[in-house]
């Protein structure tokens, strides 16, 4: 269904109120369109409502939209969720608008409480914490607030920031991003173990498939992070002519893939038995693409390499020599591009050697 | 760096945090009559049992292998638990129990299951129950309407070769063979400007 796609420019709006909360602090001199801001803040009031409607319409047909809507509202934790995100969102307007938080210290303070709350929400009404309660919710809120602190911050940087004022903000930014990137591989471990214990036998689902190309897509966001990371401080020090923002928006052009993928994956079926799941979902239909024929619930993606394997593997990795190759000769889209045919060369190779 | 020093420990405290017990995706645990059941009494309840708590609204409708609806009335949501009165006793016949429901996560899942009733005296009930006579021994199979809860593995037939890749994949190949060139070009472009 459709309302996923509302799914990726929600944590983009999360990412964009966080970063901006960040850098307001530590570059004091930027200046990010009020307009930007209050559509993130009401964004994230607007976008965060369509769970609801997908559950809204789902009953509506049986007694009809309003006495649903009154009770997906005040009884379903989805329901219950958003109202606390509007509270939160409707005060986060207000401080933008009213507030000042890039003067106002209290203001500000506010404006992180809020951002905080409003994970939170997504987080208690994430899929995994109603699989496992309390540690299921920190590691989902813990893995949104540290994606959003980092990719927020190099989001907003990447469009906002003067490059002259690039070599200062590495410094701060860089370890920042090295610790932010450690919470987010140990939550994702976390999430990823408890949602799809069966990470190859997912494959077979739409879900499982978003997860590996989610995964494979850090792998260039991860190359892009090197790059801008170690090799762009060197870059700016010796060349004062550098642009640095170029690489930065393609980081960011990834990291808005990523949420896309994660988007989509989060109103897919979660398999947690795979087998269980197939029951009641089809076999998805790029795995039909690849693997035409028939397969039962119960069947088990064994790993059998064929030539066409290694073919895949070769492509893969040729786009890894080409996006480091891009680097050396700043082709930016050169190495975004390489990264996007990584993903779907190994995407490619991982379905077609199971079996 | 003190901060070096924290990957390793965030990393083990995610192994050790982690909870082993693994959960099944939202479905159906049980529920009396249960999946398949012939049941050899009246029923006038279904109960079912979920591995989530079910959020309100949440309901199920009860067919006969015709397609006419039963009555469903006070269904009652507790917990991992729904449960509803039909109207009227269900006589013999196939059955098939619709549910739709909301689980804690906010998912809405559809499912479906089947039992059979077949009453030991047939002068039961003037039910609308169709013509098509209470097949004795043949509705202990379900009817093929509804394969999402049986055991499938053993009924229908199974794959005899592996499927393996086929000329599909080739167009992916192309694809990235195309995209490849692209990059090299751009690349080799770069390099003369």
């Amino acid at each position: 269904m459709w309302y996923w796609l509302a799914e990726p420019p929600l944590y983009l709006c999360f990412a964009i109120i966080t970063g901006w909360l960040l850098l307001v602090r530590f570059v004091p001199s930027i200046a990010i369109p009020r307009k930007v801001l209050l559509l993130s803040a009401i964004g994230i009031s607007v976008l965060a409502f369509f769970p609801v409607l997908r559950i809204v319409m789902f009953f509506a047909e049986d007694i009809g939209f309003g006495l649903t809507f009154r009770n997906v509202m005040m009884q379903f934790t989805e329901g219950k969720a958003y109202l606390w995100t509007l509270l939160f969102g409707v005060l986060l307007i207000l401080i933008i608008c009213f507030g000042e938080p890039e003067k106002n210290d209290k203001a500000w303070i506010s404006s992180v409480i809020l951002i905080t709350a409003l994970m939170a929400a997504q987080g208690w009404s994430s899929h995994v914490a109603s699989l496992y309660e309390w540690i299921g919710f920190a590691s989902h809120t813990l893995h949104f607030y540290a994606v959003s602190v980092w990719a927020g911050t190099l989001l907003v940087a990447g469009w906002f920031l003067p490059s002259s004022r690039w070599a200062s903000f590495l410094s701060w930014f860089h370890p920042m991003a090295i610790l932010s990137m450690s919470v987010i591989f140990a939550s994702g471990f976390i999430l990823t173990v408890s949602v799809a214990p069966e990470y190859v036998q997912s494959w077979m689902l739409p879900y499982g498939q978003a997860l590996l190309i989610k995964h494979l897509l850090i792998i260039p966001l991860l190359c892009f992070a090197f790059f801008n990371g170690w090799w762009m401080k060197r870059k700016i020090a010796n060349d004062r002519t550098f642009e640095p923002r170029g690489w930065a928006k393609k980081e960011g052009a990834l990291v808005l893939l990523i949420y896309s993928v994660t988007g989509f994956m989060n109103q897919q079926a979660a398999p947690h038995n795979v087998s269980e799941t197939l029951r009641e979902n089809p076999v998805s239909p790029v795995f039909r693409f690849l693997h035409p024929g028939n397969f039962e619930p119960d069947h088990m993606l064994q790993f059998t390499i064929q030539p066409m394997s290694w073919l895949f593997l070769a492509f893969a990795l040729l786009s890894l020599l080409l996006m480091v190759q891009s680097f050396r000769r700043h082709t930016g889209f050169g190495a975004f591009l390489s990264g996007i045919l990584f993903v779907i060369a190994a995407f490619a190779a991982a379905l077609i050697s199971v079996s | 760096m003190k901060r070096k020093e924290l990957i390793p420990v965030i990393l083990l405290l995610s192994i050790v945090g982690f909870p082993n017990s693994v959960f099944a995706h939202t479905k159906l645990t049980s529920s009396s009559p249960a999946a398949n059941e012939v049941v050899r009494d009246e029923v006038s309840e279904i109960l079912m049992v979920f591995n989530t708590e079910v959020e309100p609204l949440s309901s199920f409708e009860v067919k006969d292998q015709d397609g006419n609806s039963y009555a469903v009335s006070d269904i009652q949501i507790e917990k991992e638990q729904m449960k509803g009165k039909l109207k009227k006793p269900l006589s013999s016949g196939s059955y098939t129990v619709n549910w739709k429901i909301v689980g804690r996560d906010g998912h809405p899942i559809n499912g479906s299951y089947t039992f059979n009733v077949e009453m030991q005296s047939p002068t039961e009930k003037p039910e609308p129950v169709p013509s098509v006579s209470p097949s004795p021994a043949t509705s202990a199979i379900p009817p093929s309407a509804s394969p999402s809860e049986e055991k499938s593995a053993s009924v229908t037939e199974s794959q005899p070769e592996k499927p393996k890749a086929n000329n599909n994949s080739w167009i992916i190949a192309s694809a990235i063979v195309a995209g490849l060139i692209i990059v090299s070009i751009a690349i080799a472009r770069r390099k003369k400007s």
